[in-house]
């Protein structure tokens, strides 16, 4: 090869290299389909809510997964509903363009102590409850979501009460919700009798134990889950963007506030302030966690108790990008969805508009 | 679709049709309750455990279960839990008898069994074990904890019944792929649906065995006390009375347990069965009286009675049936008296009487709100209340007769509480001597606190009610009933609303006796409504003074407030006052507010048009009261250019800023130029002081130089003809009426008529009176005509012709 020739192969060798980097540079993002979680206790929906439907459309968001159903186990009255989701649908089916997967939570708990013989049953109160949404939208649903942490020790119930829900409801599609750690140890927790899975990006450790500065995202932690091969079902993906109150007494965990209560508990300071002193004082232990000191003995709607602790945790606009960039190494599929957990406008509008669409387009 | 157009549009007519006629403020509705006049102590004729079937509006005037304002949350404020720190006892007292040696606290005990819900009992069982004794005694006897976890369970299913599987807004799985749509307008109705019935015979199956096996006698009282209540709330009434009369019947009649279980056999009974049943438990259960009063179904009352067994159960029925009464009972009195002269519960029920009539009789009187009989909004009502008041005074009589013979036949220790009843009931009827009489049978030295109080209290509204003039030993012994009512407020509540229902009875009173100064500073001191305002709603203290004072009576209360010694009355009234009336918070009281006090004085000197004398009180009010919200207004715009068509439209061409002094000062020197300037100069000076008067009327954007507040119910410029000797209306005429006398400007004169048009003559009469003027003068009519048409004319009129600053030629004097 003489120098010319050489020449000529480094030129057109420079060329493609330039070429492919143009192209690279051009790549679009994956158009992921783009929903939210409702995980509020009252769904209200209506031709009026200007914003929340402006965020819709801002965003295209064309679906929403609706808790419906909040079941949990007690000694005190054993497999109860502690939170039915309050329905306020007030627009004409015609003009709703969303999409809606109802969606039950069931703690593990309530798997562990269900007796073999009631599954059938609750499989079907489970349902029905789940379904409830129909009789407002006056459309049949197409998906079904059950969000429950199982374990290796409830497996089995679980997914047989997964297979007596599809035995109630054969034609519609099931999904679950998957936690990080079942999405890697899958021989191990088993892969549900379901038609898809939404793998959570978050929740990584267990929020029950006090001494956690913040359990709900680590990227470092969430990256250990990734694996070569993709999970056995489609899979869709759900991205923090949300905040929580968890409450300790005596040191053991008692219940979780699904959004910042410190804001509301100001809100009351700032009415009962000079008044009576009727208010919740609590003061700053460090970092995310503050102790009750005083609570009055008329306005205490979250049954505070002087000596509670409660841990805020929160995620942000960081949180959300980062979860998303990691969407990209867990194998998401062309018609996987997006979903931010969960829809706060309030805590949404905090985030930029341009922050969402990215956390919406992660880039390969 | 046209048909259901049509009859929704009827509806709409028909409710805008008889809606009340005067409603004062859009969204006010004053609470009965809140002006109910009373300052009879319920507390002299029963002990405090009772108070919730005291008379009151809210709970028994339209009957529990219709009554709009009925709380029961409200009501755990009173409720005397006997019943719990009875059982926190008992529990204290047999775990000494397991173990001696404890040392275990109540607060230990009703933290666990009171303050712990089922729900968090469960979660932090084991944790509770460091923080609480009795839970760690608990699990050192395992019989005892077996029984808390069955009792907490049973706590639940028995109060959150919210949390369980019903759902009517559910579809219905029938079969596979079969389902039936649920409803949506068809929600549940938590306190009617049974729990759920998947889980609970678990519960009962657990508490039928504990009872086979426990042979503590405490336990197992108990637990049949849990079978009684988990089986009502199932539904299954033969169970609730089988374990009742099984193990709790043959207890003692005190027995709480025993009393509760039995609620439970009663409540699933109906109409005259269960009346008198309640009535039973009424007569031997103090804390489920209230309950059972409420539960009592009065259409059963005749029923009820045939199913008496004897005199005591007769007299328990008509004692529940009378609280449950909003009206007169005085012949169900005379009957219990008849049946029990010395059942515990007349003086009670005798009291109730005495605070009815009050409400009746004097409360129809001593606030604009009158009588709770009727609505305060009903247009008809005041002739309805006199009407009504003189058949109140009748059963006022009536009840005087009556208590006489109840005094005579009483027992000692009632005697005194009576004799007050008897003189307040003559008092209301003005029967002052008789009042007299029946107060001097009172032993004083025998009283309690409450009643020492009532009898002061009494006997001060005797003598106010007595005397012509008010003397220096009446505002004494005043000033010590108002001390009396305002110390220990804390421990004695009620005396809260007495003190301000004898503030409203003292303040009219006095004003009565010329004593107007006194009597509208008291008024200060009651935040139980007493006047109503035509955009508020409800007057304050500001507002009262305003209404209803001179402005020597002013000049007399700054002389109170300024006095170095003052009586006992002048440092009462002297204290911080309500802002507001209907606001029962304390600490919102202020001082008075001398500015406030004097800048009312000045607007009622404007209204006389005594300016001098009005720009002199302005001059004493500190400048820092001028920069409030109302006053900030002053400063953006000028009183002396007008736009008539909208008087409130800022035309502040001139950028001058004004508070109430500067522009009264600047008015005076315009009119005391007046006399020395002649035609077109004195025409244009003519036009700001009309300009100014103008602003100064309802319709201008200076009302507040005369009025306290403006109203909704005011006259507005386009209704009719502006009555000229409202406030400065008539001022603001005669000075732009002198302009078509002094000017020869067509322009002046045209847009001059063009205002007396637009702002206050729009009669026909008025109007043919004005264009006489322009009859003669065809440019001035040529310019009135154009402006008639076009806005842009007027607009530039206004600019010409509106204020132009000082007359040069002229010295203006100041004041």
């Amino acid at each position: 090869m003489n120098n010319f020739t050489q020449k000529i192969l480094a030129i057109l060798a420079f060329c493609m290299l330039l070429l492919g980097l143009i192209l690279l540079s051009k790549q679009k993002p994956t158009p992921f389909h783009r929903a939210v979680y409702h995980w509020k206790s009252t769904f209200a929906r209506s031709s009026y809510d200007l914003d929340e439907n402006k965020f819709f459309e801002a965003h295209s968001i064309r679906k929403i997964y609706l808790k419906m159903l909040d079941v949990d186990y007690s000694e005190a009255g054993l497999i109860i509903p502690v939170s039915k989701t309050r329905i306020d649908y007030y627009i004409s089916p015609e003009n709703d363009s969303l999409v809606y997967v109802p969606v039950v939570y069931i703690s593990n708990r309530v798997i562990q102590f269900m007796p073999t013989q009631d599954i059938d049953y609750y499989a079907k109160l489970f349902l029905e409850h789940t379904l409830r949404i129909e009789t407002y939208t006056n459309r049949g649903v197409n998906e079904v979501q059950i969000d429950c942490d199982w374990t290796e020790g409830t497996k089995d119930k679980y997914f047989l009460l997964l297979q007596r829900m599809r035995y109630w409801m054969p034609n519609l599609k099931y999904s679950v919700t998957l936690r990080l750690y079942p999405f890697k140890y899958r021989t191990k927790l088993g892969v549900p009798p379901v038609n898809r899975v939404m793998l959570m990006m978050y929740n990584l450790e267990n929020a029950k134990k006090m001494e956690l500065n913040n359990s709900l995202f680590d990227p470092n932690v969430a990256a250990k889950y990734v694996t070569k091969t993709p999970y056995p079902l489609p899979t869709d993906f759900a991205i923090p963007a949300f905040s929580w109150s968890l409450l300790f007494r005596h040191g053991q965990f008692l219940r979780v506030f699904s959004d910042n209560i410190l804001d509301e508990l100001e809100n009351e300071k700032s009415r009962y302030v000079g008044v009576n002193e009727a208010y919740v004082k609590y003061r700053k232990l460090g970092y995310n966690k503050f102790l009750i000191e005083e609570t009055p003995s008329f306005y205490n709607d979250y049954d505070l108790r002087a000596g509670d602790i409660l841990k805020i945790e929160s995620c942000g606009a960081d949180e959300l990008k980062q979860a998303s960039a990691l969407i990209i190494r867990f194998h998401p599929r062309k018609d996987a969805t997006i979903a931010i957990f969960d829809f706060d406008l309030k805590e949404l509008n905090k985030i930029s508009y341009e922050d969402l669409e990215a956390a919406y387009t992660p880039l390969h | 679709m046209k048909t259901l157009k049509l009859l929704i549009l009827l509806c709409i007519n028909a409710v805008v049709n008889f809606l009340p006629q005067e409603l004062k403020a859009c969204g006010f509705t004053l609470y009965k309750e809140e002006w109910r006049f009373w300052t009879f102590d319920p507390n002299i004729g029963a002990d405090p455990g009772l108070r919730r079937m005291f008379y009151s509006i809210d709970f028994f005037h339209e009957g529990f279960q219709n009554s709009y304002f009925y709380d029961p949350f409200e009501d755990d404020k009173f409720h005397e839990t006997d019943e719990y720190q009875t059982n926190v006892k008992q529990w204290l007292k047999h775990c000494k008898e397991l173990d001696p040696n404890n040392s275990l606290t109540e607060k230990d005990i009703t933290t666990l069994l009171y303050e712990t819900l089922p729900q968090d009992y469960f979660k932090l069982r084991e944790g509770l074990i460091k923080e609480n004794k009795f839970m760690a005694f608990l699990f050192q006897h395992a019989s005892l904890l077996a029984y808390i976890d069955f009792a907490k369970k049973c706590e639940y299913f028995s109060n959150y019944p919210k949390e369980t599987w019903a759902c009517d807004d559910c579809p219905r799985i029938i079969s596979p792929s079969h389902i039936e749509k649920g409803s949506r307008y068809n929600y549940t109705w938590y306190e009617s649906i049974p729990n759920d019935t998947n889980q609970t015979p678990q519960l009962i199956e657990l508490g039928k065995q504990m009872l086979a096996k426990t042979q503590d006698l405490f336990l197992k009282e108990r637990i049949a006390f849990q079978m009684v209540r988990l089986s009502y709330y199932q539904g299954l009434f033969e169970s609730t009375n089988a374990y009742y009369q099984q193990y709790l019947a043959n207890l003692p009649n005190n027995n709480w347990l025993k009393n509760n279980a039995l609620m439970y056999t009663v409540l699933k009974l109906e109409g005259a069965e269960k009346n008198i049943g309640l009535a039973r438990i009424f007569g031997v259960c103090p804390d489920k009286r209230y309950r059972c009063v409420q539960l009592f179904d009065k259409s059963f009352f005749e029923a009820t009675l045939k199913l008496t067994k004897n005199i005591h159960e007769e007299a328990l029925v008509r004692i529940i049936f009378a609280i449950n009464q909003p009206m007169e009972q005085l012949q169900n009195l005379q009957k219990i008296t008849q049946l029990e002269p010395n059942n515990p519960l007349l003086p009670m029920l005798w009291v109730r009487e005495i605070n009815k009539l009050e409400d009746w009789v004097m409360g129809s009187y001593y606030s604009e709100f009158g009588s709770t009989r009727f609505d305060y909004w009903d247009e008809f009502r005041l002739q309805a209340i006199q009407n009504q008041r003189k058949k109140d005074l009748v059963y006022a009589a009536q009840v005087t007769k009556v208590l006489e013979q109840t005094y005579q036949n009483s027992r000692p220790a009632y005697k005194d509480m009576y004799a007050l009843c008897l003189g307040f009931v003559k008092f209301m009827q003005k029967d002052l001597n008789g009042a007299q009489q029946a107060y001097a049978l009172v032993q004083t030295e025998k009283l309690n606190q409450i009643a020492k109080v009532q009898f002061a209290l009494c006997k001060a509204m005797l003598t106010l009610s007595n005397a012509e003039k008010i003397t220096p030993k009446m505002e004494e012994e005043v000033a010590a009933v108002l001390h009396l009512l305002q110390t220990n407020q804390t421990l004695y509540p009620q005396r809260r609303e007495m003190l301000y229902s004898l503030v409203n009875f003292m303040a009219k009173e006095f004003i009565q006796r010329g004593e107007n100064a006194k009597g509208l500073m008291l008024y200060g001191f009651s935040a139980k409504p007493y006047a109503s305002h035509p955009l508020l709603g409800l007057g304050n203290v500001y507002t009262q003074i305003y209404t209803h004072v001179s402005p020597q009576d002013i000049d007399h209360m700054l002389h109170i407030i300024g006095k170095t010694n003052k009586t006992a009355l002048e440092k009462f009234l002297c204290g911080k006052v309500f802002q507001y009336t209907y606001d029962y918070d304390s600490e919102s009281k202020q001082i008075w507010d001398i500015n406030k006090l004097r800048d009312i004085q000045s607007m009622l000197w404007v209204q006389e048009d005594k300016l001098f004398e009005a720009y002199k009180v302005l001059q004493q009010i500190d400048t820092s009261y001028w920069s409030n919200d109302v006053y900030q207004d002053f400063k953006v715009d000028n009183p002396f250019c007008l736009n008539p068509w909208n008087a409130h439209l800022p035309m502040n061409f001139t950028k001058v800023q004004y508070n109430k002094a500067s522009f009264l000062k600047e008015l005076i020197r315009l009119k005391t130029s007046l006399p020395q300037l002649k035609g077109e100069e004195k025409a244009r000076v003519l036009m700001s002081v009309a300009n100014a008067y103008y602003s100064m009327t309802y319709n201008g954007k200076y009302w507040i130089m005369q009025k306290n507040y403006q109203g909704g119910g005011e006259p507005w410029e386009d209704s009719s003809d502006v009555d000229p000797t409202y406030y400065s209306g008539a001022r603001a005429r005669y000075y732009y009426k002198q302009i078509l006398q002094t000017s020869k400007d067509p322009k002046l004169i045209g847009g001059t008529v063009y205002i007396l048009q637009v702002a206050f003559e729009n009669s026909n009469s008025q109007s043919a009176a004005n264009k006489m003027v322009l009859k003669n003068n065809m440019e001035a009519k040529d310019i009135y005509e154009q402006m008639s048409m076009n806005c842009d004319l007027f607009y530039e009129f206004i600019k010409t012709y509106n204020y132009f600053g000082p007359p040069k030629k002229i010295n203006a004097r100041t004041s």
